[in-house]
Protein backbone atom coordinates (compact mmCIF):
# COMPACT_ATOMS: atom_id res chain seq x y z
CA UNK A 1 0.00 0.00 0.00
CA UNK A 2 2.94 2.67 0.46
CA UNK A 3 3.04 2.82 -3.38
CA UNK A 4 -0.42 3.54 -3.53
CA UNK A 5 0.06 6.06 -0.48
CA UNK A 6 2.81 7.76 -2.21
CA UNK A 7 0.70 8.76 -5.14
CA UNK A 8 0.26 12.44 -5.72
CA UNK A 9 -1.52 15.24 -7.61
CA UNK A 10 -1.29 18.01 -8.05
CA UNK A 11 -4.54 20.71 -7.40
CA UNK A 12 -4.44 24.25 -8.58
CA UNK A 13 -5.93 27.13 -7.20
CA UNK A 14 -8.26 30.17 -8.97
CA UNK A 15 -5.10 32.45 -8.06
CA UNK A 16 -2.38 29.93 -9.51
CA UNK A 17 -1.29 28.56 -6.20
CA UNK A 18 -0.46 24.78 -6.71
CA UNK A 19 -0.70 21.81 -4.17
CA UNK A 20 0.53 18.66 -4.03
CA UNK A 21 -2.29 16.15 -2.42
CA UNK A 22 -2.08 12.39 -1.72
CA UNK A 23 -4.75 10.96 -4.02
CA UNK A 24 -6.61 9.17 -1.07
CA UNK A 25 -6.84 13.15 0.54
CA UNK A 26 -8.09 14.43 -2.67
CA UNK A 27 -10.87 11.56 -2.80
CA UNK A 28 -12.53 13.09 -0.49
CA UNK A 29 -13.85 15.03 -2.89
CA UNK A 30 -16.21 12.64 -5.73
CA UNK A 31 -15.26 15.63 -8.14
CA UNK A 32 -11.56 15.09 -7.81
CA UNK A 33 -12.06 11.36 -7.31
CA UNK A 34 -14.34 10.90 -10.46
CA UNK A 35 -11.91 13.06 -12.12
CA UNK A 36 -8.45 11.17 -10.97
CA UNK A 37 -10.56 7.85 -12.08
CA UNK A 38 -10.97 9.31 -15.55
CA UNK A 39 -7.64 10.46 -16.35
CA UNK A 40 -5.94 7.98 -14.52
CA UNK A 41 -2.76 9.28 -12.95
CA UNK A 42 -0.97 12.67 -14.35
CA UNK A 43 1.68 15.08 -13.64
CA UNK A 44 -0.52 17.93 -14.91
CA UNK A 45 -1.94 20.42 -12.09
CA UNK A 46 -6.00 20.22 -11.90
CA UNK A 47 -7.36 23.70 -12.35
CA UNK A 48 -10.03 24.67 -9.40
CA UNK A 49 -11.31 27.73 -11.05
CA UNK A 50 -13.74 28.57 -8.34
CA UNK A 51 -11.73 27.92 -5.51
CA UNK A 52 -9.04 30.31 -3.97
CA UNK A 53 -5.86 29.89 -2.12
CA UNK A 54 -7.13 30.23 1.28
CA UNK A 55 -10.22 28.12 1.05
CA UNK A 56 -8.82 25.41 -0.69
CA UNK A 57 -5.86 25.25 2.11
CA UNK A 58 -9.00 24.77 4.44
CA UNK A 59 -10.61 22.60 2.57
CA UNK A 60 -7.47 20.43 2.17
CA UNK A 61 -6.87 20.34 5.55
CA UNK A 62 -10.46 19.08 6.38
CA UNK A 63 -9.66 16.19 3.56
CA UNK A 64 -6.35 15.21 5.42
CA UNK A 65 -8.33 14.93 8.92
CA UNK A 66 -11.11 12.33 7.17
CA UNK A 67 -8.98 10.87 4.62
CA UNK A 68 -9.25 7.79 6.71
CA UNK A 69 -13.05 7.95 7.57
CA UNK A 70 -15.73 5.63 5.68
CA UNK A 71 -17.05 7.30 2.08
CA UNK A 72 -20.29 8.25 2.84
CA UNK A 73 -23.45 5.55 1.79
CA UNK A 74 -25.52 6.21 -1.04
CA UNK A 75 -27.66 9.47 -0.32
CA UNK A 76 -30.12 9.02 2.31
CA UNK A 77 -31.37 12.75 2.88
CA UNK A 78 -33.58 11.45 6.45
CA UNK A 79 -30.86 10.03 7.95
CA UNK A 80 -28.49 13.12 6.93
CA UNK A 81 -31.18 15.83 8.15
CA UNK A 82 -32.05 13.65 11.90
CA UNK A 83 -27.89 13.66 12.59
CA UNK A 84 -27.77 17.19 13.70
CA UNK A 85 -24.92 16.63 15.99
CA UNK A 86 -21.46 18.09 14.88
CA UNK A 87 -18.21 16.42 16.41
CA UNK A 88 -15.63 18.82 18.37
CA UNK A 89 -13.25 18.38 15.83
CA UNK A 90 -15.54 19.63 13.02
CA UNK A 91 -16.34 22.45 15.72
CA UNK A 92 -13.29 23.71 15.75
CA UNK A 93 -12.70 23.68 12.34
CA UNK A 94 -15.52 25.53 11.39
CA UNK A 95 -15.28 28.94 14.02
CA UNK A 96 -13.91 30.49 11.05
CA UNK A 97 -15.10 34.29 10.14
CA UNK A 98 -18.73 34.27 8.16
CA UNK A 99 -17.27 34.87 4.79
CA UNK A 100 -14.82 31.89 5.12
CA UNK A 101 -17.62 29.49 6.34
CA UNK A 102 -19.25 30.50 3.32
CA UNK A 103 -16.68 29.97 1.21
CA UNK A 104 -15.67 26.47 2.12
CA UNK A 105 -20.10 25.66 1.90
CA UNK A 106 -19.16 26.36 -1.67
CA UNK A 107 -16.00 24.57 -2.46
CA UNK A 108 -17.44 21.63 -0.88
CA UNK A 109 -20.58 21.94 -2.84
CA UNK A 110 -18.33 22.62 -5.98
CA UNK A 111 -15.92 19.56 -4.94
CA UNK A 112 -18.83 17.75 -4.20
CA UNK A 113 -17.62 16.94 -0.57
CA UNK A 114 -20.90 16.06 1.12
CA UNK A 115 -19.87 15.38 4.80
CA UNK A 116 -18.21 18.71 4.88
CA UNK A 117 -21.29 20.66 2.46
CA UNK A 118 -23.58 19.09 5.54
CA UNK A 119 -21.90 20.50 8.64
CA UNK A 120 -21.35 23.84 7.07
CA UNK A 121 -24.41 24.03 6.42
CA UNK A 122 -25.41 23.09 10.32
CA UNK A 123 -22.98 25.44 11.47
CA UNK A 124 -24.91 28.45 9.37
CA UNK A 125 -28.61 27.03 10.47
CA UNK A 126 -27.24 26.60 14.45
CA UNK A 127 -26.23 30.37 13.79
CA UNK A 128 -29.84 31.14 12.82
CA UNK A 129 -31.59 29.11 15.52
CA UNK A 130 -33.08 30.79 18.33
CA UNK A 131 -32.51 34.31 16.79
CA UNK A 132 -35.63 36.63 15.85
CA UNK A 133 -35.52 38.19 12.41
CA UNK A 134 -33.72 41.52 13.74
CA UNK A 135 -31.26 39.54 15.39
CA UNK A 136 -30.95 37.52 12.36
CA UNK A 137 -30.76 40.17 9.57
CA UNK A 138 -27.88 42.10 12.16
CA UNK A 139 -26.03 38.59 12.38
CA UNK A 140 -25.55 38.19 8.45
CA UNK A 141 -25.82 41.56 7.18
CA UNK A 142 -29.49 41.12 5.60
CA UNK A 143 -31.65 44.16 4.60
CA UNK A 144 -35.12 44.57 5.20
CA UNK A 145 -37.20 45.15 2.00
CA UNK A 146 -40.35 44.34 2.92
CA UNK A 147 -41.65 47.86 1.96
CA UNK A 148 -44.54 49.80 3.93
CA UNK A 149 -46.41 49.82 0.37
CA UNK A 150 -46.59 45.99 1.21
CA UNK A 151 -47.69 46.98 4.89
CA UNK A 152 -50.10 48.95 3.42
CA UNK A 153 -51.17 45.87 1.08
CA UNK A 154 -51.90 43.71 3.61
CA UNK A 155 -53.85 45.91 5.69
CA UNK A 156 -56.22 46.40 2.75
CA UNK A 157 -56.66 42.51 2.06
CA UNK A 158 -57.30 42.33 5.67
CA UNK A 159 -60.28 44.89 5.87
CA UNK A 160 -62.96 43.16 4.94
CA UNK A 161 -62.19 40.81 7.77
CA UNK A 162 -63.42 42.78 10.34
CA UNK A 163 -63.59 41.60 14.10
CA UNK A 164 -67.15 40.86 14.88
CA UNK B 1 -3.58 27.70 -22.15
CA UNK B 2 -6.97 27.72 -22.51
CA UNK B 3 -7.38 25.95 -18.66
CA UNK B 4 -5.22 29.48 -18.02
CA UNK B 5 -7.61 31.41 -19.98
CA UNK B 6 -10.45 30.03 -18.28
CA UNK B 7 -9.70 30.64 -14.31
CA UNK B 8 -8.39 34.18 -15.14
CA UNK B 9 -11.95 34.73 -16.41
CA UNK B 10 -13.48 33.59 -13.27
CA UNK B 11 -10.78 34.71 -11.20
CA UNK B 12 -12.15 38.67 -12.20
CA UNK B 13 -15.66 37.08 -11.29
CA UNK B 14 -14.76 36.27 -7.83
CA UNK B 15 -12.88 39.52 -7.38
CA UNK B 16 -16.01 41.24 -7.74
CA UNK B 17 -18.23 39.37 -5.29
CA UNK B 18 -15.21 39.42 -3.28
CA UNK B 19 -17.15 39.18 0.34
CA UNK B 20 -18.97 35.73 1.02
CA UNK B 21 -22.70 36.59 2.89
CA UNK B 22 -25.58 34.35 3.55
CA UNK B 23 -27.07 36.45 0.93
CA UNK B 24 -24.87 35.89 -1.61
CA UNK B 25 -25.62 31.49 -1.54
CA UNK B 26 -27.01 29.99 -4.25
CA UNK B 27 -30.86 28.81 -3.63
CA UNK B 28 -29.86 25.15 -3.79
CA UNK B 29 -27.56 25.47 -0.80
CA UNK B 30 -30.09 27.92 1.43
CA UNK B 31 -32.28 25.46 0.92
CA UNK B 32 -29.94 22.85 2.43
CA UNK B 33 -29.55 24.89 5.40
CA UNK B 34 -32.97 25.86 6.03
CA UNK B 35 -33.69 21.47 6.26
CA UNK B 36 -31.92 22.04 9.75
CA UNK B 37 -33.96 24.77 10.90
CA UNK B 38 -37.35 23.95 13.17
CA UNK B 39 -40.60 25.71 12.24
CA UNK B 40 -39.82 28.67 14.80
CA UNK B 41 -36.32 29.62 13.13
CA UNK B 42 -37.49 29.12 10.08
CA UNK B 43 -40.59 31.59 10.77
CA UNK B 44 -38.21 34.30 12.15
CA UNK B 45 -35.73 33.95 8.90
CA UNK B 46 -38.75 34.18 6.79
CA UNK B 47 -39.32 37.03 8.09
CA UNK B 48 -35.78 38.77 7.29
CA UNK B 49 -36.53 39.94 3.83
CA UNK B 50 -38.26 38.89 0.28
CA UNK B 51 -35.84 36.23 -1.06
CA UNK B 52 -35.90 34.09 2.20
CA UNK B 53 -39.86 34.48 3.08
CA UNK B 54 -40.12 32.86 -1.06
CA UNK B 55 -37.57 30.36 -0.51
CA UNK B 56 -38.47 29.33 2.94
CA UNK B 57 -42.01 28.82 2.24
CA UNK B 58 -41.82 24.74 0.62
CA UNK B 59 -40.16 23.21 3.76
CA UNK B 60 -42.52 25.69 6.13
CA UNK B 61 -45.45 23.58 4.85
CA UNK B 62 -43.30 19.92 5.47
CA UNK B 63 -42.87 21.11 9.19
CA UNK B 64 -46.40 22.47 9.10
CA UNK B 65 -47.23 19.00 8.02
CA UNK B 66 -45.19 17.03 10.25
CA UNK B 67 -47.47 13.90 12.15
CA UNK B 68 -46.35 15.42 15.76
CA UNK B 69 -47.35 19.12 15.18
CA UNK B 70 -50.26 20.19 16.80
CA UNK B 71 -52.59 22.82 16.95
CA UNK B 72 -54.93 22.75 19.77
CA UNK B 73 -57.82 24.50 20.04
CA UNK B 74 -59.29 25.47 24.27
CA UNK B 75 -62.70 26.04 24.33
CA UNK B 76 -64.73 26.79 27.15
CA UNK B 77 -68.18 27.40 28.66
CA UNK B 78 -68.61 28.94 32.18
CA UNK B 79 -65.43 28.01 32.87
CA UNK B 80 -67.16 24.31 33.77
CA UNK B 81 -66.54 23.07 30.32
CA UNK B 82 -63.25 22.92 29.03
CA UNK B 83 -63.30 20.56 26.13
CA UNK B 84 -59.89 20.92 23.96
CA UNK B 85 -59.83 19.63 20.65
CA UNK B 86 -56.25 18.64 18.58
CA UNK B 87 -56.12 19.73 14.94
CA UNK B 88 -53.61 18.53 12.37
CA UNK B 89 -52.24 20.45 9.12
CA UNK B 90 -54.03 19.58 6.48
CA UNK B 91 -53.31 21.21 3.25
CA UNK B 92 -51.86 24.57 1.78
CA UNK B 93 -54.96 26.57 -0.27
CA UNK B 94 -53.20 28.06 -2.95
CA UNK B 95 -55.86 30.71 -4.15
CA UNK B 96 -55.95 31.70 -0.58
CA UNK B 97 -52.48 31.62 0.60
CA UNK B 98 -53.55 30.15 3.51
CA UNK B 99 -52.73 26.65 5.89
CA UNK B 100 -55.73 24.51 6.21
CA UNK B 101 -55.79 22.54 9.15
CA UNK B 102 -58.72 19.70 10.32
CA UNK B 103 -59.48 17.86 13.59
CA UNK B 104 -58.00 15.08 14.07
CA UNK B 105 -60.82 13.50 15.10
CA UNK B 106 -64.90 14.06 14.35
CA UNK B 107 -65.49 14.25 17.89
CA UNK B 108 -68.63 16.63 18.87
CA UNK B 109 -68.18 19.04 21.95
CA UNK B 110 -71.40 19.30 24.44
CA UNK B 111 -72.82 22.78 25.73
CA UNK B 112 -75.69 24.02 26.81
CA UNK B 113 -78.23 26.59 25.55
CA UNK B 114 -79.38 27.96 28.17
CA UNK B 115 -80.38 31.62 28.92
CA UNK B 116 -78.69 31.78 32.47
CA UNK B 117 -75.53 30.24 31.03
CA UNK B 118 -73.07 32.34 28.99
CA UNK B 119 -72.21 31.01 25.42
CA UNK B 120 -69.18 28.79 24.50
CA UNK B 121 -65.79 31.02 23.88
CA UNK B 122 -63.22 29.76 21.77
CA UNK B 123 -60.38 30.86 24.28
CA UNK B 124 -57.24 29.85 23.49
CA UNK B 125 -55.08 28.00 20.20
CA UNK B 126 -51.66 26.89 20.69
CA UNK B 127 -49.05 25.42 18.51
CA UNK B 128 -47.59 22.00 20.27
CA UNK B 129 -44.80 19.73 18.64
CA UNK B 130 -43.26 16.48 20.25
CA UNK B 131 -42.41 16.64 24.01
CA UNK B 132 -40.04 18.00 26.27
CA UNK B 133 -37.50 17.03 28.82
CA UNK B 134 -40.21 16.37 31.02
CA UNK B 135 -42.44 14.24 28.97
CA UNK B 136 -44.95 17.12 28.88
CA UNK B 137 -46.03 18.11 25.38
CA UNK B 138 -43.86 20.64 24.35
CA UNK B 139 -45.50 23.91 23.26
CA UNK B 140 -44.05 26.29 20.30
CA UNK B 141 -46.72 28.92 20.80
CA UNK B 142 -48.92 29.45 24.04
CA UNK B 143 -51.87 31.39 22.74
CA UNK B 144 -52.25 32.55 19.49
CA UNK B 145 -55.17 34.52 20.12
CA UNK B 146 -55.48 37.72 21.29
CA UNK B 147 -58.88 38.00 22.82
CA UNK B 148 -61.63 35.21 23.12
CA UNK B 149 -64.48 34.67 20.80
CA UNK B 150 -67.96 33.06 21.56
CA UNK B 151 -69.70 30.81 19.41
CA UNK B 152 -72.92 31.18 18.51
CA UNK B 153 -75.02 27.81 19.50
CA UNK B 154 -78.53 28.37 19.93
CA UNK B 155 -79.29 27.63 16.16
CA UNK B 156 -78.31 24.92 14.57
CA UNK B 157 -76.27 24.99 11.40
CA UNK B 158 -72.97 25.00 10.26
CA UNK B 159 -70.86 28.66 11.24
CA UNK B 160 -68.15 30.34 9.85
CA UNK B 161 -66.26 32.72 11.92
CA UNK B 162 -63.80 35.34 10.45
CA UNK B 163 -61.68 37.16 12.67
CA UNK B 164 -58.28 39.10 13.08
CA UNK B 165 -54.82 38.65 14.70
CA UNK B 166 -52.32 41.52 14.58
CA UNK B 167 -48.37 40.46 14.09
CA UNK B 168 -45.20 41.93 14.26
CA UNK B 169 -43.81 41.04 10.55
CA UNK B 170 -42.93 41.86 6.94
CA UNK B 171 -41.01 44.96 8.68
CA UNK B 172 -44.18 45.93 10.76
CA UNK B 173 -44.84 46.14 13.74
CA UNK B 174 -48.74 46.27 13.37
CA UNK B 175 -50.06 43.63 10.64
CA UNK B 176 -53.65 42.18 10.59
CA UNK B 177 -54.27 38.93 9.61
CA UNK B 178 -57.49 36.95 9.16
CA UNK B 179 -57.98 33.73 9.97
CA UNK B 180 -61.17 31.96 10.13
CA UNK B 181 -62.62 28.64 11.40
CA UNK B 182 -65.99 26.68 10.87
CA UNK B 183 -68.17 25.12 12.78
CA UNK B 184 -71.56 23.04 12.95
CA UNK B 185 -73.99 22.88 15.80
CA UNK B 186 -76.37 19.97 16.20
CA UNK B 187 -79.04 19.26 18.32
CA UNK B 188 -78.89 16.88 21.54
CA UNK B 189 -79.24 13.49 20.63
CA UNK B 190 -82.73 11.64 21.96
CA UNK B 191 -81.48 10.08 25.26
CA UNK B 192 -80.00 13.71 26.46
CA UNK B 193 -83.19 15.19 25.04
CA UNK B 194 -85.46 13.19 27.41
CA UNK B 195 -83.04 14.32 30.18
CA UNK B 196 -82.30 17.74 29.99
CA UNK B 197 -84.36 18.68 27.00
CA UNK B 198 -83.72 20.92 24.07
CA UNK B 199 -81.15 22.66 25.96
CA UNK B 200 -77.89 20.31 24.62
CA UNK B 201 -76.03 21.18 21.65
CA UNK B 202 -73.37 18.93 20.00
CA UNK B 203 -70.45 21.20 18.52
CA UNK B 204 -67.96 19.87 16.01
CA UNK B 205 -65.20 21.98 14.37
CA UNK B 206 -64.65 21.80 10.67
CA UNK B 207 -61.85 23.58 9.56
CA UNK B 208 -59.56 26.23 10.63
CA UNK B 209 -57.32 28.48 8.32
CA UNK B 210 -55.06 31.39 8.67
CA UNK B 211 -51.94 32.40 6.77
CA UNK B 212 -48.08 31.65 7.44
CA UNK B 213 -48.02 35.04 9.13
CA UNK B 214 -50.53 34.08 12.01
CA UNK B 215 -47.54 32.12 13.59
CA UNK B 216 -45.61 35.30 13.76
CA UNK B 217 -44.74 37.28 17.10
CA UNK B 218 -47.88 39.07 18.69
CA UNK B 219 -47.93 42.56 18.08
CA UNK B 220 -48.69 44.35 21.71
CA UNK B 221 -51.43 46.12 22.56
CA UNK B 222 -49.67 49.42 22.70
CA UNK B 223 -48.33 48.69 18.82
CA UNK B 224 -52.27 47.73 18.26
CA UNK B 225 -53.46 51.03 19.68
CA UNK B 226 -50.82 53.02 17.31
CA UNK B 227 -51.88 51.12 14.46
CA UNK B 228 -55.32 51.99 14.96
CA UNK B 229 -54.05 55.34 15.22
CA UNK B 230 -52.11 55.22 12.03
CA UNK B 231 -55.30 53.68 10.11
CA UNK B 232 -57.14 56.68 12.03
CA UNK B 233 -54.31 59.03 10.51
CA UNK B 234 -55.14 57.14 6.81
CA UNK B 235 -58.51 58.60 7.19
CA UNK B 236 -57.02 62.29 7.41
CA UNK B 237 -55.27 61.72 4.31
CA UNK B 238 -58.66 61.57 2.54
CA UNK B 239 -59.27 64.68 4.21
CA UNK B 240 -56.16 66.08 3.04
CA UNK B 241 -56.74 64.64 -0.74
CA UNK B 242 -60.08 67.27 -0.20
CA UNK B 243 -57.61 69.70 0.00
CA UNK B 244 -55.74 69.40 -2.37
CA UNK B 245 -59.06 69.66 -4.93
CA UNK B 246 -59.70 72.56 -3.00
CA UNK B 247 -56.40 74.15 -3.80
CA UNK B 248 -56.82 73.40 -7.61
CA UNK B 249 -60.45 74.93 -7.06
CA UNK B 250 -58.90 78.12 -5.32
CA UNK B 251 -56.27 78.02 -8.70
CA UNK B 252 -59.00 77.98 -11.17
CA UNK B 253 -60.58 80.86 -8.75
CA UNK B 254 -57.29 82.58 -8.94
CA UNK B 255 -56.41 81.98 -12.80
CA UNK B 256 -60.35 83.40 -13.52
CA UNK B 257 -59.83 86.70 -11.51
CA UNK B 258 -56.27 87.10 -13.76
CA UNK B 259 -58.66 87.11 -17.05
CA UNK B 260 -60.37 89.18 -14.87
CA UNK B 261 -57.96 91.72 -14.13
CA UNK B 262 -56.52 91.47 -17.76
CA UNK B 263 -59.88 92.31 -19.14
CA UNK B 264 -60.11 95.45 -16.71
CA UNK B 265 -56.43 96.30 -17.93
CA UNK B 266 -57.58 96.20 -21.54
CA UNK B 267 -60.81 98.23 -20.62
CA UNK B 268 -58.55 100.95 -19.13
CA UNK B 269 -56.05 100.39 -22.27
CA UNK B 270 -59.06 101.09 -24.33
CA UNK B 271 -60.04 103.87 -22.14
CA UNK B 272 -56.71 105.38 -22.55
CA UNK B 273 -56.50 105.29 -26.08
CA UNK B 274 -59.82 106.89 -26.54
CA UNK B 275 -59.07 109.70 -24.41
Amino acid sequence: MSASEAKKITLKSCDDIEFKVDIRVASRSILLKNMIEDVGETDQSIPLPNVNERVLKKVLEWCEHHKDDPQPAIEDSDTRRRNTEIDDWNKKFLEVEQDMLFEIILAANYLDIKQLLDIGCKTVANMIKGKTPEQIRETFNIQNDFTPEEEEQIRKENEWAEDR
Amino acid sequence: MIHKLISSRINKNSSISSITSLISLPNEILLLIFESLDIISLLALSDTCRRFNALSYTRLLSLFASPDLTLKFSLNQEYKWQPQVDLSFSHFDADTQNLVFKPKSQTALTFYNSAVLRKPNLCNISLIQGINENGEPRSLKENLLQKSYSLSIKPIGTFQQIHKVYRRGKGTKHMPLSYTFSYTVSPPTEESLSKTGNRERLITLIEFSCPVGFFYPQATTAQKIIGNLFGRRRGKKKVKKLSTTTLIDSKIHLDKSCEQTSEIARALELMVVNI
